[in-house]
């Protein structure tokens, strides 16, 4: 890991699903993050890209599944998301509107 | 919501609608929810994708569109509801403004039922064919059933014309036999004239057991067209016998006991018959009379409209032939373009009964019953041959019933109407409409309409 990076190599994509769409009513926002990139770094990094105040990042690890096929095993990509809570009265995250990552 | 009225011509006008957004809140959530409910979004079940994604993926033109689609039928309705317009046929919509979060303008052009003042039906005075169950009426509807029961019985003098013979024909030319124009036993009235040129000429003035020679050129087969030597055997030579008019004639033909009664009931027939015939001469006469009096224009487009399903209906019966159709007109001694003309002027006539019509049910407001209702379906279906509760099916299913319905006003209304007419027949005696169109024969009078 470089010592200055980008914050939108930290910041991959927003995640998309009924779940991560009905915590934006709590002013949670999910992201999947850089799988090496620990919570300061992610809060730092939204806080750069969506110009917002953080109040606190959870993050989980999903582990790539292992998948059969002709020629034998692969695994799947492991991906880390972030659920970031923003601090009361800060602004809220518009997905759409921002070019993300 | 705020509209205006433009009239464009007597038969046509052009209603401006504009709604605003916050109208179409319904419309706008139903929109969405049922575009949701078909697209399949990754993360989402069916059903439950948001609001900004689906405006994402499909873009907000889509949902308008549908919002638009939706909402046009019923703000057309209430418009035209508002503005009091008598529109018939369908509307030509077009949706001229769409400003998102603000208001939606459309323009409907539709053919309007021109005003015209109704003819005053009391000064109306009709004259129809007196009702005439005389002698001849009566004899004549005898003479047709002693002919139903007609006998045929051997004779032996000269044959004549519509007489009936069994012959047996050889054809030959040149002494030879040709098996294809060769019969026994074939059973011929005389003067029918459809076997072969010359056979009733030859066998009139013959007699039982004789036979017949003369040449005659072939119609058909291998010696088409060749003259042959035809001999015709007469085997047995039969005439129509009509039976007497007595008791025994009226057991046999009806299921009255003596002549006397079958007579009773053939005049009280053909009275009744006339009296039928004497209704609708009534009716047409009314109502060519009052047409005639109430000058409107005609909306162009139904008149075309009504012109294009008369031709189909009559193309319908020739399987879509158009070559069909000219060979079958030129057959009845028609053009094309005449035909043409005609169907036009038969539409023009259907649309303005028509329209006259719905005005004056709408100034006699007669009303229409349940049971009248039911009746003109079951004697609708009657007529299609079909079974009355499928009729009735197929009619809910179509959103025909609003039309019978109508149909049934338009008839009652006309009834009413006729009841005031001064009704005279040909020999200048008074009729009473009201016995004919009186509310007991309502019924039947709208069936005909």
């Amino acid at each position: 890991m470089a010592t200055i990076a980008n914050p939108r190599d930290i910041i991959i994509a927003p995640v998309v699903s009924e779940k991560s769409y009905g915590l934006m009513e709590q002013n949670v926002y999910t992201f999947f993050v850089s799988t090496d990139a620990n919570k300061t770094q992610i809060k730092i990094a939204i806080e750069e890209i969506f110009g917002v105040k953080v109040a606190s990042v959870n993050t989980v690890n999903r582990a790539g599944k292992r998948k059969r096929s002709r020629t034998g095993f692969g695994t799947r990509k492991a991906t880390k998301r972030a659920y970031v809570t923003l601090r009361e009265g800060s602004d809220s995250i518009d997905i759409f509107n921002g070019s993300v990552a | 919501m705020k509209s205006s009225v433009e009239k464009l011509s007597d038969t046509r006008s052009k209603i401006t609608v504009e709604v605003p957004f916050s109208e179409l809140k319904p419309e706008i959530d139903q929109a969405y929810a049922a575009l949701a409910q078909q697209v399949q979004i990754p993360g989402f079940r069916k059903g439950k994708a948001p609001r900004q994604l689906i405006d994402a993926r499909f873009g907000r033109g889509a949902v308008l569109e549908q919002v638009v689609n939706d909402m046009l039928p019923n703000r057309y309705a209430q418009a035209i509801e508002a503005e009091g317009i008598k529109a018939i046929g369908q509307p030509n919509v077009e949706v001229t403004k769409i400003e998102d979060n603000e208001l939606v303008e459309f323009v409907a052009e539709v053919d309007v039922r021109p005003e015209f003042e109704l003819p005053k039906f009391e000064d109306i005075t009709v004259e129809v064919p007196a009702i005439k169950a005389d002698e001849e009426a009566i004899e004549a509807e005898l003479e047709t059933l002693r002919a139903r029961f007609s006998t045929l019985k051997d004779h032996n003098h000269k044959l004549k014309k519509g007489e009936f013979v069994t012959i047996n024909i050889t054809a030959s030319i040149d002494g030879e036999k040709i098996e294809e124009a060769t019969t026994e036993g074939l059973s011929y009235e005389i003067g029918s004239d459809d076997l072969i040129d010359g056979l009733d000429k030859a066998l009139i003035g013959a007699k039982k057991d004789e036979t017949v020679e003369f040449t005659s050129e072939l119609a058909n087969g291998e010696h088409k067209g060749k003259e042959a030597q035809i001999s015709v055997e007469i085997t047995a030579t039969k005439q129509r016998e009509l039976p007497e008019l007595d008791d025994e004639f009226a057991q046999l033909a009806s299921e009255f006991d003596t002549i006397e009664e079958l007579r009773e009931s053939t005049v009280s027939d053909v009275e009744a018959k006339q009296k039928n015939e004497q209704a609708a001469a009534i009716r047409d006469e009314v109502l060519a009379a009052a047409l005639g009096e109430a000058d409107f224009a005609l909306p162009q487009s139904i008149v075309d409209e009504q012109a294009h399903s008369q031709l189909h209906q009559l193309l319908g019966e020739l399987a879509h032939d158009d070559a069909a159709l000219n060979s079958l007109l030129e057959a009845q001694g028609t053009t094309r373009e005449e035909f043409d003309k005609k169907n036009v002027e038969d539409a023009e006539k259907a649309v303005r009964t028509q329209l006259f019509l719905d005005t004056l049910s709408e100034v006699e407001e007669p009303e229409v019953s349940q049971q009248e209702l039911t009746d003109h379906i079951l004697f609708t279906a009657q007529s299609y041959g079909m079974d009355p509760n499928q009729f009735i099916g197929q009619l809910q299913q179509s959103g025909q019933i609003a039309n019978l319905f109508s149909d049934v006003r338009r008839g009652k209304a006309l009834a009413q109407a006729i009841c005031r007419v001064n009704v005279k027949d040909s020999e200048g005696n008074e009729i009473d409409p009201k016995e004919y169109f009186g509310e007991e024969e309502v019924a039947e009078t709208e069936s005909e309409a």
